[in-house]
């Protein structure tokens, strides 16, 4: 046994033990095929909290598009009555994800120049630059439009203090590095990649365009030329984007890799790379009260346009829950006394919540938003004809009258941002359209919502419900972890 | 050995001389002190062989490298040398004692003798050569007599024969080996294994010696008894008791380490199916935390406190040499002792995770007897001590109504107590079966037991079945080799706790107006018709889904000793640890809302993992005049080679006949986790004694740890110990009532290894695939950031302390004072999110945690009587530990439900661990009913709002004996610890529609009302907000168990064969004095740890006495049999 022992060691090897079943940054960046894959782990984040169904509720939850419903998560309570709290843990999780996100990108950017694999050719160099650049810029694009000017991280590659605590930057420097990523990525990347499925997953020369144009209007000093500029880049790309006939094939669950996407993010229902998100959104299927439930506003908005085809694809109203038995809970909004003979309104958008096993996806860039972003941008340039021609396209296609042309820039900017909320429902823009449009304090101190309470099954006098917002909620706390982790952040104001 | 031939009875050697002679003193020892006999130092002699005979069993056990047992050749080179010289050069050349008597053996007579390497049998041949004597060598006894010259056939007219039994008072046990001495006479006889005795004495002036080592001396007249029963008493000096140390033994007097013994005593004294009870609240500085009243849970020990924030600290626990990474497993009848090293000098020699202390655990080994069989059977009836008040049906629709959630109630007509419904009257049953035996060369022992334990919540068990088998063999002079194997197989269903959803929350919240099944829908358990409505009841989630645990471990380990020169042994060792456990849960498609929306949820966790050592020790003991000393050199190899697979499906399509994973039609990707952590070290001891006054003990150890990046691998950890024993030196002998005093004091080094595996490594996952246009495409992603930096986390530790005897040996004091520090504590220390490590944390060894403590521990006998004995034993212990650095961050931990940003505990630099965090709370608004909290400058303010950790500490032990009853009481408390009830968050929180405990009954309703419980608020949580307002006094003590024993009569006994006989009826946790308000105050729901590997640890170190629907400790009755053959 001595000798066994002694020669063990005497083998210097002994203490050297290797993983085997993870790789290490020693050999996950060394071959094309490697790049390859850490390119894959780069859009693998989109399968985490922000992409999978937060970003609904960072979106159309905080604006009037939708109530909490159940769940009993104080953090979401809080983020959907502007009690924000900067402790609130889904938010440090977004945050934390995007910036996983980044990481991983700046991995890959990091490495793929040191890569010597002659497999590793000129053109995959570019495509798989490009694609990081256009992922990393996403993430900073959700990061800024949420917190305003956050920490810019290129490298993730050190723990040192030094290193690693990072003031925030401004928030035009963070669009400033955005913009840098995405004319990478518009140069290097394709149209398209030979067949939808491809092109609609992967990064294009369109995605990075079309979100050129979402950045240069989310931003403060936003610029309209510029929006107008990229809109018409994506609108006129060689890939051929057209919005596809039949708005609701957008949400069937079969028709994904169509004309209109321009990107997504891709499930396969049943696996590892399934969609749990849509049984967080879409209740009845088991029987318990989640998250989402959309508000008399957004229904009544849909009625007062007569938008049946889009109210239909959007919103279901069930009794019911998946199993056939009446839907178990009560519902403050609408239902305060649990009468299984009326019927609640659900998020539709996806439909096959499948055991929290989806294959139902996510539209990231959708042409029908970059048609109405440019309707925008050219109504604030004056151009209100080609504003009332791109909205009338839109509407058109779910058999709706056509606006005047005429519309004063005021009344065609609420035709547009209500023309938005119609189509876009419940896809993560609302917040994001009411906050740009300097229309958020307004719309949300306009809102008349209710709650009801119930007393042995009699419900009460309707309670108004007091959105107290103010111009510091349009941005949201910084996790106070992370500035506990990051002395030198400073917190957003009043929070 | 040679003696060979002379195994087996050792039959009385009359004398006819020896009437008219008087013994004269052979050698006497100036040393010795106590209530000795006129002739003491002749005793003395004999008192030493059996203390060396018991020794010898010792040894047989833990094949120690105390004295050279095994020395069997003699060589000597005398000539016109004084016989008693040589006898003196042969008791120094080896563990002989020889027995004489003057009036016999001329030892003045010069005699030349020139023998090498001859037989004992042969050199005392030759040394009686020419006298008409001859001798007999028994054991390591050489017992010089007249040739027998048909003397044994002479029976003198007036010989009586006196039969009889020796047994010890305390526990009334039998006792075999006991000398039993004519006095006067070199007449002598021991007990066999039933305590027997047969003595042939001249008359009935005869006076019989009983002598036992560990046991008071004993005179009996024989008079005109022709039996006679003896109970002997233990002899409370302790210090020659051996003990279990790294790769060897001590006896207790030579010990200069802070080290604590769990005997057999308290082993038996505590009859229950794991060992961590028996040690629960009988070493002072060590606290077992039993996380759990379920039968499953285990228990961890924390030894002089904790020091790691966010890696393991439990210490390393060695069975028979070899580590195990199983507690509960292990049979607790199968143990003899356990050593528990707590300071840095008795655990260096464990340098590589010494640094939370070692668990040192010696199984029963074989002795030299006749085959013993030991039966023990017992049967356990355990309660929940206590339920809690929760609101009725009625009260429950008032709230209800009175929150705006009150539906139709028409349907809703039940009044379910679930308490009643999921607390049962559970029942054990624990069967042990036991044989011992062998002869001079071969010993053995085997075990099995059976353990079929009920916990108190129904569903909730654990089958346990152990075999246990140890063979020592002895084959020739030089080798000894030896095996030791032991399987268990372990079966248990769990259930899920510590949760909001866990069934000891849901007892609480459940509402009480429905059934335990839907009254529409038969086969589906009922769940609340009002918000949350997606909970189950608490039957069923005791019942879904159906959690168990199978698992198989076999250990063992396989010896060879080889005598090679006089106190010289080389020892090697091969040890192995094989452990499979199938973890396997089913939800099924139809009972319970999420089973039915996955369609049945079947879930398989295979681990495996294979862990071997290779121990090989070179061990040299010398004598030399008043210096005596021992050398231990070695080397040790370990590996573990892990592997874990996780299998995950669902859709199983309405039949539940078939629950693996693989009749599911939506399956996860398995996961595969292989770990291999290999380690070496070269290990050294010295023992130094001079003149048993003066000791010294230094280890060292170089350890190599394969967690560490190359050129960190390597690390040594000396320590050094020192002790003085004041009472042998000249100065102190006036001081009569001091039997033993030994001051010890000592410094040392201990390592921590105990990170993550591969952590060094930056990891990258390659299973981060991505549906790339509908076809799922592999991909990477990093999950642990590079630190080649990494090194041993090492723990210094100063230890003062000192042993104190008093009392004619009636008193044993052991008090120890100790200053831990660890520095480069293997941390993750949080980084900021925007590096985009998941956890946000990385690795390093950053900061420092230091405990500092003081420890006494006490031994009385307050009464010693025939009839009537009483003992006590008291501990008593302090640890006050402190994070010093953590490099600036601050640690959130225990994180609960409902909210994710609901935390219980903080870590920070100066402030202890189990620092419970939170907001002030100063009671409830009258106007608002709205809780009132401190204010920051920030709105509420954050910060400690009650600690975890104990003022102090204590157990005591009453032990009544009276005739053949004994009564043991055992209490044990901890006082000025608070106990953060974060369950009450959950039944106080009248926020959404669960029941709550009946103290909101208080609350608030009306402006002006002062109570302390605020407003019901839906969808509101902020009043319960992590506040002091459940921080509770955690202080209790208990009557941990009471044990009343009987000993049936021996002469009863007797009859139908059965040497010994003893009945016993034990109350656990029979009483509880608390003010705490929960279901039990001994908590921790973090202590379980189960989740991954970073994060558990970081909740278990630092969010102890956390009560978050924790199972409470249960109270039981136990009734039970042993028996002995």
């Amino acid at each position: 046994m001595l000798f066994i022992a002694i020669g063990l060691l005497s083998c210097s090897k002994f203490l050297n033990d290797k993983p085997q079943s993870s790789l290490t940054t020693g050999n996950a960046y060394s071959t094309a095929t490697d790049i390859q894959n850490d390119l894959i782990g780069c859009y693998n984040i989109f399968y985490t909290d922000y992409y999978q169904w937060q970003n609904v509720l960072m979106s159309d939850l905080i604006a009037d598009n939708a109530y909490l419903g159940g769940g009993g998560d104080a953090g979401f309570i809080n983020l959907s009555s502007f009690n924000e709290s900067p402790s609130n843990y889904n938010m440090e999780l977004t945050w934390s994800q995007l910036y996983q996100g980044i990481a991983r990108c700046n991995l890959v950017l990091g490495n793929i120049g040191a890569v010597t694999d002659p497999s590793m050719t000129a053109a995959m160099r570019t495509q798989i630059t490009g694609e990081a650049s256009f992922l990393r810029a996403l993430h900073y694009f959700n990061l800024v439009k949420t917190w305003g000017g956050v920490p810019i991280e290129l490298a993730s590659n050190s723990v040192d203090p030094s290193v690693t605590h990072k003031p925030r930057s401004s928030e035009a420097q963070v669009y400033a590095q955005i913009n840098a990523d995405l004319y990478i990525a518009a140069a290097d990347l394709q149209d398209s990649y030979g067949s939808a499925a491809l092109t609609t997953v992967k990064a294009t020369k369109g995605a990075a365009n079309a979100l050129l144009a979402k950045a240069w209007a989310q931003r403060s000093d936003r610029n309209y030329d510029s929006v107008l500029y990229y809109c018409n880049k994506v609108i006129n790309s060689p890939a051929g984007y057209s919005l596809v006939p039949n708005y609701a094939s957008l949400f069937d669950g079969s028709n994904y890799f169509n004309s209109e996407a321009i990107m997504l993010v891709n499930f396969i229902a049943g696996g590892p790379d399934a969609n749990w998100g849509v049984e967080l959104l879409l209740a009845p299927e088991d029987g318990w009260q989640k998250y989402c439930v959309p508000s008399h506003d957004l229904v009544n908005a849909f009625t007062a346009a007569k938008d049946t085809i889009r109210k239909n694809a959007s919103i279901v109203f069930w009794n019911v829950d998946g199993n056939g038995n009446p839907i178990a809970w009560a519902d403050a909004n609408w239902n305060p006394c649990q009468d299984p003979t009326v019927s609640i309104p659900f998020n539709y958008k996806q439909k096959h919540p499948n055991g929290w096993s989806s294959g139902d996806d996510y539209y990231i860039l959708r042409l029908a938003d970059i048609i109405l972003l440019r309707a925008e941008a050219e109504n604030a340039k004056g151009l209100g004809a080609a504003a009332a021609a791109d909205v009338n396209l839109i509407r058109a296609r779910v058999k709706l009258a056509p606006i005047s042309a005429s519309l004063s820039q005021a009344d065609m900017l609420t035709a547009i941002l209500n023309e938005r909320r119609l189509e876009l429902a419940f896809e993560a823009h609302r917040w994001d359209d009411l906050r740009r449009t300097g229309q958020a304090i307004s719309f949300m101190q306009g809102l008349n919502e209710y709650t009801y309470t119930c007393n042995g099954g009699v419900p009460s006098a309707p309670t108004k419900i007091a959105y107290n917002v103010d111009q510091y909620h349009l941005l949201l706390p910084i996790p106070e972890i992370e500035i506990q982790n990051d002395p030198a952040l400073i917190q957003n104001p009043k929070y | 050995m040679m003696g060979k031939h002379h195994t087996g009875d050792f039959k009385c050697h009359n004398s006819l001389h020896g009437k008219l002679i008087t013994i004269k003193l052979h050698k006497c020892m100036k040393h010795f002190k106590g209530d000795l006999l006129p002739d003491a130092c002749y005793y003395e002699k004999i008192l030493r062989i059996m203390k060396l005979s018991a020794l010898f069993l010792f040894a047989a056990i833990i094949q120690t490298n105390a004295k050279g047992f095994s020395q069997s050749f003699f060589t000597i080179n005398k000539s016109s040398y004084p016989i008693k010289k040589i006898i003196k050069e042969i008791e120094n050349q080896s563990d002989y004692s020889i027995f004489y008597r003057q009036d016999q053996l001329d030892v003045n007579k010069k005699i030349s003798i020139d023998v090498k390497n001859v037989s004992v049998d042969s050199l005392m041949k030759d040394v009686l050569a020419g006298q008409s004597l001859t001798f007999k060598v028994i054991g390591k006894v050489i017992v010089v007599k007249p040739v027998e010259e048909n003397i044994s056939d002479i029976i003198a007219p007036n010989e009586i024969i006196i039969t009889g039994s020796v047994h010890s008072a305390a526990g009334n046990k039998s006792l075999q080996g006991v000398s039993i001495i004519e006095a006067n006479t070199n007449n002598i006889t021991i007990t066999n294994e039933s305590g027997n005795f047969k003595i042939k004495v001249k008359d009935q002036n005869a006076v019989l010696i009983f002598r036992y080592v560990g046991y008071k001396t004993t005179e009996v007249k024989v008079g005109n008894q022709k039996s006679v029963n003896i109970y002997l008493e233990e002899d409370i000096k302790a210090l020659d008791q051996v003990i279990v140390v790294g790769y060897g033994t001590q006896k207790k007097k030579d010990l200069t380490g802070a080290v604590a013994v769990i005997g057999s005593k308290e082993l038996e004294d505590r009859p229950n199916t794991q060992f961590g009870n028996s040690i629960e609240g009988k070493a002072a500085g060590v606290q077992v935390v039993r996380p759990s009243g379920q039968p499953d849970a285990g228990f961890s020990i924390i030894i002089r406190g904790v020091s790691s924030i966010t890696s393991g600290s439990d210490p390393v626990y060695i069975v028979d040499g070899v580590q195990t990474f199983n507690t509960s497993e292990i049979n607790p009848a199968d143990i003899e002792t356990i050593s528990i090293l707590k300071d840095a000098s008795s655990a260096a020699i464990y340098g590589s995770s010494g640094a939370n202390g070692v668990v040192l655990i010696t199984t029963k080994h074989g002795k030299n007897q006749k085959t013993k069989v030991n039966f023990s059977t017992s049967v356990t009836s355990s309660q929940a001590w206590k339920k809690l008040p929760v609101l009725n049906s009625t009260q429950y629709k008032a709230l209800m109504n009175e929150m705006g959630i009150g539906i139709n109630w028409a349907n809703f007509n039940a009044n379910t107590n679930w308490q009643d419904l999921v607390f049962r009257n559970a029942l054990t049953q624990n069967y042990n079966l036991s044989l011992t035996g062998g002869d001079e060369n071969t010993q053995y022992y085997m075990s099995g037991s059976l353990v079929n334990q009920e916990g108190i919540v129904i569903n909730n068990s654990v089958k346990r079945a152990t075999f246990n088998l140890s063979l020592d063999h002895k084959v020739n002079n030089f080798l000894k080799v030896g095996t030791n194997i032991s399987y268990d197989k372990w079966n248990d269903i769990h259930i899920l706790e510590n949760d909001r959803n866990g069934v000891i929350a849901r007892l609480l919240t459940t509402t009480p107006v429905i059934g335990i099944w839907n009254t529409a829908y038969p086969n589906q358990y009922a769940t609340s018709p009002v918000a949350p409505v997606d909970v189950e009841n608490p039957v069923a989630a005791a019942y879904q889904p159906q959690n168990l645990l199978v698992n198989n471990r076999f250990h063992g380990h396989a010896y060879a000793e080889l005598s090679l020169l006089p106190g010289l042994k080389f020892k090697s060792l091969l040890g192995i640890e094989h452990y499979n456990s199938i973890a396997t849960s089913y939800q099924n498609t139809v009972q319970t809302i999420y089973g039915r929306a996955m369609n049945g949820i079947s879930t398989e966790d295979d681990k495996n993992y294979d862990y071997w050592v290779s121990e090989n020790t070179l061990n040299y003991t010398k004598k030399i005049k008043d210096h005596s000393f021992s050398v231990l050199a070695g080397f040790v190899a370990s590996r573990i080679n892990s592997r874990e697979v996780y299998l995950y499906a669902t859709g199983f399509g309405g039949n539940d006949a078939v629950q693996t994973v693989s009749a599911g039609t939506v399956q996860a990707v398995p996961s595969v986790n292989i770990v291999q952590e290999s380690k070496a070290s070269f290990i050294g001891r010295i023992t130094y004694s001079f003149k048993d006054k003066y000791l010294l003990t230094s280890n060292i150890r170089r350890d190599g740890s394969g967690q560490f990046p190359a050129q960190n691998r390597w690390q040594t950890f000396p320590s050094f110990s020192l002790g003085w024993r004041l009472s042998q030196e000249d100065f102190m002998k006036s001081a009569t009532w001091i039997n033993d005093l030994k001051i010890r004091g000592g410094w040392g080094l201990v390592g921590n290894d105990n990170a993550n595996p591969y952590a060094h490594y930056g990891l990258i996952s390659v299973s981060s695939s991505y549906a790339m246009g509908g076809v799922i495409t592999n991909g990477y992603s990093p999950t642990t950031q590079e630190n080649n930096d990494l090194k041993w986390e090492v723990t210094g530790q100063t230890n003062i302390g000192f042993d104190l005897t008093m009392l004619n040996n009636r008193v044993t004091i052991t008090s120890d004072y100790y200053v831990k520090k660890t520095t480069g504590l293997l941390l993750q220390v949080p980084i900021p999110a925007s590096v985009g490590i998941p956890g946000n944390t990385a690795l390093e060894n950053a900061g420092s945690i230091q405990n500092k403590g003081f420890e006494f521990q006490i031994a009385t006998k307050n009464i010693v009587k025939k009839d009537f004995e009483w003992n006590s034993d008291f501990n008593f212990y302090i640890n006050k530990g402190k994070v010093l650095d953590i490099v600036g961050t601050t640690i959130y931990s225990g994180q609960i439900a409902p909210s994710n940003d609901y935390y219980t505990a903080i870590v920070k630099a100066g402030l202890p661990l189990g620092s419970f965090y939170g907001k002030f709370s100063q009671g409830v608004d009258p106007k608002t009913g709205m809780m009132k909290f401190l204010q920051g400058t920030n709105g509420d303010s954050l910060g400690v709002i009650g600690h975890a950790a104990p003022k102090f500490s204590y157990g005591v032990t009453n032990t009544f004996r009276y005739k053949s009853f004994t009564l043991g009481i055992f209490l044990q408390g901890v006082e000025g610890n608070q106990i953060f009830n974060a369950t009450r968050i959950l039944s106080e929180a009248m926020s959404i529609g669960e029941n709550q405990s009946a103290a909101v009954l208080n609350r608030w309703q009306k402006p002006g009302d002062i109570t302390s419980i605020p407003k019901s608020t839906q969808n509101d949580l902020s009043n319960v907000y992590p506040s002091s307002r459940f921080i509770e006094n955690g202080a209790y003590l208990r009557v941990k168990s009471v044990t009343l024993s009987y000993t049936l009569p021996q002469s009863l006994m007797s009859k139908v064969k059965v040497t010994r006989a003893s009945l016993y009826v034990t109350a656990e946790n029979l009483l509880t004095f608390t003010k705490y308000s929960g279901f039990d105050p001994e908590v921790s729901a973090f202590s379980n740890a189960s989740a991954s590997q970073s994060n558990s640890n970081t909740d278990k170190n630092t969010a102890p006495g956390v009560d978050y629907g924790t199972y409470p400790q249960s109270r039981d009755i136990i009734v039970g049999l042993k028996l002995t053959f």
